[in-house]
């Protein structure tokens, strides 16, 4: 079973994003409240995607890319952010350091599961 | 806010790296089995670094090295424990014993070797105070140094304590506390017997850093034993990995910029712009010369400081057959002639071995794990 590392600092948006993901079937999901617990969960295990806000308190998403993509250990694990429109430029920085696709908050179900369909396959 | 947790979930160099990353600003403690440190960040670089888990003090350092008298110190320490907020440097600064830059070259040392002796903690706790620099609270430490002018990469400081730990590994001594303020390049005759220096190191780094090859925890691992041997013989290089039309900046030793990891990581090199970089990337081998001018390198070469050295050399990192990575180095601080290089060519070529073998455990692990699927 492929597993997804939520990290979002809002619960209801882990909430919603995990319910996307259980309708998919066959995907664990672990969640992380923020960017720095997300990376100490990253060597606990192996992750297939990582889905990520950008707006965070502490490490913030774009760090955490940063962070993955330096990191030999990581750095072949497709990245989702998942961040609201009005961040243009969080979306452009977060792609060109590294980030495998974009999803606009508030997203539709649909939008954020063939995204992540696309990713790693059904 | 504070970033909390343990060194055994989370190592020193992880946790540097993301600070350094993020450009972040704070405090941070450690409280381990081996003592406690202190560590200041500013916009990601270090300016302080304290621990207890040093036999000597910074003041014992300045006296040591000859820069102040025991009188002074004796002085000093009297009026520290009036002072008692102010670190022992900052006590002797005001009393005008002691010249900033001494202070800051004696500390910049100090830093390193701090750090060198948290690379061997291996449980701790620690916390990050994020955008907090009030550090008379924070720690135990009877001392808490002098805060540098200008920080230190955490990156250099990582790569310098793992080389020390290194050559400390192959001496029945250990690592030491030495201070001096001679650079390598004041002393007499250092130049002319740069070549020769070189050469010895060739050899003595493959020898040393071929052991660690062979059981690499990651690929990460490989590429940092690269540029620890490479930064042996070379007085600055920077690593890319190397995709198909282009090659990404990855790390660095040696560079003397402003942000120096942050801007090579967002170093991008397009290979279609570089027929002099294109050439070596296909030819799969190590090259040594003048760089040829073409807009990539006109590029690289400015991002790296905008002096054009007379020669250097470019080492491609081959595994599966393809071009991973790419080893860009150079002395353009003296001018020196390269030195000898064969050590460090076998050690790349073995380095991509041990990058195919991580790559195939990997596979072996992903194939297990789908034959165990139900």
């Amino acid at each position: 079973m492929k597993t997804i590392l939520i990290v979002e600092d809002s619960s209801t948006t882990r909430a919603l994003i995990r319910a996307v993901i259980d309708e998919l079937g066959d995907f664990e999901t672990v969640e992380a409240s923020s960017g720095f617990e997300a990376l100490k969960m990253l060597p606990q295990q192996e992750y297939d995607l990582i889905i990520t806000d950008i707006n965070m308190p502490d490490i913030n998403g774009l760090e955490l890319i940063n962070f993955v993509r330096s990191n030999a250990r990581y750095s072949h694990v497709p990245i989702i952010i998942v961040s609201t429109e009005r961040s243009e430029e969080d979306k452009k920085r977060g792609m060109a350091l590294g980030a495998t696709a974009y999803v606009s908050k508030p997203f539709k179900s649909l939008e954020l599961q063939e995204a992540i369909q696309k990713i790693i396959g059904p | 806010m504070s970033l909390a947790g343990r060194l055994e979930d989370l190592g020193l160099a992880d946790i540097f790296q993301i600070l350094s990353i993020g450009r972040k600003t704070g405090t941070l403690t450690i409280m381990g089995s081996k003592g406690s440190a202190l560590i200041v960040f500013k916009h990601g670089m270090i300016v302080r670094g304290e621990t207890d888990d040093l036999e000597k003090s910074l003041a014992d350092n300045l006296l040591e090295a000859g820069l102040i008298k025991d009188t002074v110190l004796h002085l000093a320490t009297e009026v520290k424990k009036e002072l008692p907020s102010k670190s022992m440097a900052e006590v002797l600064f005001d009393l005008g014993a002691i010249n900033k830059n001494m202070l800051e070259q004696l500390t910049k040392r100090r830093i390193e070797n701090v750090i060198c002796r948290l690379l061997y903690w291996q449980d701790g706790h620690f916390q990050f105070e994020l955008d907090d620099l009030d550090i008379a609270d924070k720690t135990s430490l009877p001392d808490l140094g002098w805060e540098l002018g200008k920080g230190l990469s955490p990156e250099y400081l990582l790569m310098e304590g793992a080389r020390v730990q290194d050559e400390s590994a192959q001496s029945p001594f250990g690592p030491t506390e030495e201070f001096s303020l001679e650079e390598p390049g004041t002393e007499e005759g250092w130049s002319d017997d740069w070549s020769q220096q070189a050469e010895r190191k060739d050899i003595s780094s493959l020898k040393a850093l071929t052991q660690e090859l062979r059981f690499p925890n990651s690929a990460s691992e490989i590429t940092l034993l690269i540029l620890r041997f490479a930064s042996d013989i070379f007085q600055r290089g920077v690593l890319f990995m190397a995709g198909k039309s282009e090659v990404v900046g990855l790390g660095q030793f040696g560079l003397e910029i402003e942000l120096a990891d942050e801007k090579i990581r967002a170093t991008v090199l397009h290979l279609e712009k570089s027929p002099f970089l294109k050439r070596i990337v296909t030819e799969q081998r190590p090259y040594k010369g003048t760089v040829e001018k073409d807009e990539a390198t006109r590029y690289l070469l400015n991002e790296l400081g905008g002096n054009w050295p007379s020669e250097a050399a470019l080492f491609p990192i081959v595994a599966e057959g393809q071009v991973v990575a790419l080893l860009y180095a150079d002395n353009l601080a003296t001018g020196v002639a390269i030195a000898e290089t064969e050590g460090l060519e076998i050690f790349i070529s073995q380095a991509g071995l041990a990058l195919e073998k991580a790559l195939l455990q990997r596979r072996i692990q992903e194939m297990e794990k789908e034959r165990d699927l139900p």
